[in-house]
């Protein structure tokens, strides 16, 4: 029980775009889990997703997070365990009238009230390895798609998150970058944390799921393949 | 006929609908100025420090202009009907039921909604379509807390301060303006004004600013949280935020003075 970070269950998602909706379904995410979305459907995979990171409203099933049910009735209640969740997708964007530095800051200028700290030296380190050190002052319509993925990665590997959700993790991403992707979620894997993803590209998949999830028209299965992430 | 009165059953429901949606959100809103949540109140203050700017400051220009317009506007037509030495004493009393009263208040509430008003509905609605509200959740951050408060608080007091410049600007600017161009005998005009400006018309302008700031800041953030797909919804929700803004503020003026003055 302790290990165990998400349990979903009985959980119903309502029809989206055409598709079939994901049909009561239960899922369990421990610590430490990789887990690889399998679907012909990617639009699938994006609904489950922003399920997992409670930005879709289910029609019926409870969420647990380290045992505590969560209330989906009522965002504000929601808000804790977002902190903790790592969500990279397309729709994962920036205040756009806000510079770089603002929109990483934001939840500490929020949550420690002031807005006069300076950053936190892991979150330099993030900046540094990704080489986004002198873009920090820019705002975000004026990176590239590839500097913009990179600044959303950084803004959400710094909350130190117990789950982290990425669509497509080599999207936009040069071999460096990915590389550096790579050895990042490899590491909070090893923290005990856990990963859930999307991806087209194989060897990633192959590399980093422990379990999987399939989506086959609305129907959700999920199992372990007892591999070990390296 | 029975579809004539269903159509307008429907739309006397939706309409009643839409006010009492109007009222949750203004208690959700000035319900956290009462609780004042603990984390984030720098950076509310920052945010209501740049809602002030925008709103004030930077449409001082206009303000100013469009007071003194209207101003010398009305005390050159009042001062040619009732300069005369009779007519003097009463000179006063009409440019504070003019100005003060009703035309600065309504004047500021409406350079407001169509410089801030529509400007807040179009960010709100580009911030929901793009998702940058849910990034703002991501982040653990309640967007009513850090998008809606500082609006409030900093249209409010924005509205409160331009009425105040406006009502000084339109009555001295419409008095040198009238003294300067015209042989109209002004002698007297601030005494009598002076002798004519209560303690109720301050009141009464304190609490149109309050109603006119909670009015237009609720009205265009309702409209701009309601654009959720596409952004070709931005303008029709845009066009409803400014006409509705402006008549809640007619009708609430109208409320104040009865209220006040009847």
């Amino acid at each position: 029980m302790a290990s165990e970070l998400i349990r979903l269950s009985d959980y119903m998602l309502e029809a989206f775009a055409g598709e079939n909706g994901l049909r009561n379904f239960d899922l369990i995410l421990e610590r430490g889990d990789a887990c690889s979305i399998v679907t012909d459907s990617p639009d699938a995979a994006r609904h489950l997703l922003r399920a997992l990171a409670t930005l879709e409203p289910p029609e019926s099933g409870r969420f647990l997070y380290k045992g505590e049910e969560l209330d989906l009735s009522d965002y504000r209640k929601l808000l804790g365990y977002k902190r903790k969740t790592g969500y990279v997708a397309p729709d994962a964007t920036f205040i756009t009238n806000r510079s770089m530095r603002d929109n990483l800051m934001l939840m500490r200028y929020y949550l420690e009230d002031s807005t006069t700290i300076a950053m936190p030296v892991e979150l330099v380190e993030l900046c540094t390895i990704f080489e986004l050190g002198e873009k920090l002052d820019v705002k975000p319509h004026q990176l590239d798609p590839e500097e913009q993925r990179l600044f959303v990665i950084v803004r959400e590997l710094s909350k130190d998150p117990d789950i982290v959700l990425i669509y497509r993790p080599r999207a936009f991403l040069r071999t460096k970058s990915f590389e550096a992707l790579k050895s990042i979620l490899r590491d909070l894997i090893k923290k005990g944390r856990a990963l859930i993803f999307f991806s087209v590209d194989k060897s990633f998949t192959n590399e980093f799921s422990n379990k999987r999830i399939t989506i086959d028209r609305g129907k959700v299965t999920s199992f372990a393949s007892g591999k070990k992430v390296a | 006929m029975g579809s004539l009165v269903q159509a307008i059953g429907r739309r006397t429901i939706n309409s009643v609908n839409h006010v009492l949606n109007l009222f949750a959100f203004t208690n959700r809103i000035a319900g956290l100025l009462l609780k004042r949540p603990r984390a984030g109140n720098r950076i509310v203050l920052r945010f209501t420090a740049e809602q002030i700017y925008f709103t004030a400051v930077q449409a001082l220009p206009v303000v100013l202009f469009i007071a003194l317009i209207s101003g010398s506007m009305i005390v050159i037509q009042l001062t040619r009907q009732f300069g005369t030495i009779e007519g003097r004493f009463v000179l006063g009393e009409l440019i504070v039921i003019l100005i003060v009263r009703e035309l600065g208040p309504l004047f500021t509430a409406l350079i407001v909604i169509l410089r801030t008003a529509v400007a807040v509905t179009i960010e709100t609605s580009y911030m929901e379509i793009l998702g940058e509200l849910e990034t703002l959740e991501m982040q653990g951050i309640d967007p009513v807390h850090v998008i809606c408060l500082p609006r409030l608080m900093g249209i409010t007091v924005a509205i409160l301060c331009l009425f105040f410049i406006f009502d000084m600007v339109a009555i001295l600017g419409g008095y040198a303006i009238a003294w300067t161009v015209t042989d109209i005998a002004v002698e007297n005009f601030l005494e009598e004004i002076g002798k004519a400006l209560s303690g109720t018309d301050i009141t009464v302008g304190i609490v149109k600013a309050i109603f006119f700031g909670f009015t237009i800041t609720v009205t265009t953030l309702y409209r701009g949280f309601r654009a959720k797909r596409a952004i070709t919804e931005i303008p029709p929700e845009t066009s409803k935020a400014a006409v509705e803004c402006f008549l809640y503020c007619l009708f609430i003026n109208t409320i104040i003075s009865i209220i006040f003055y009847v």
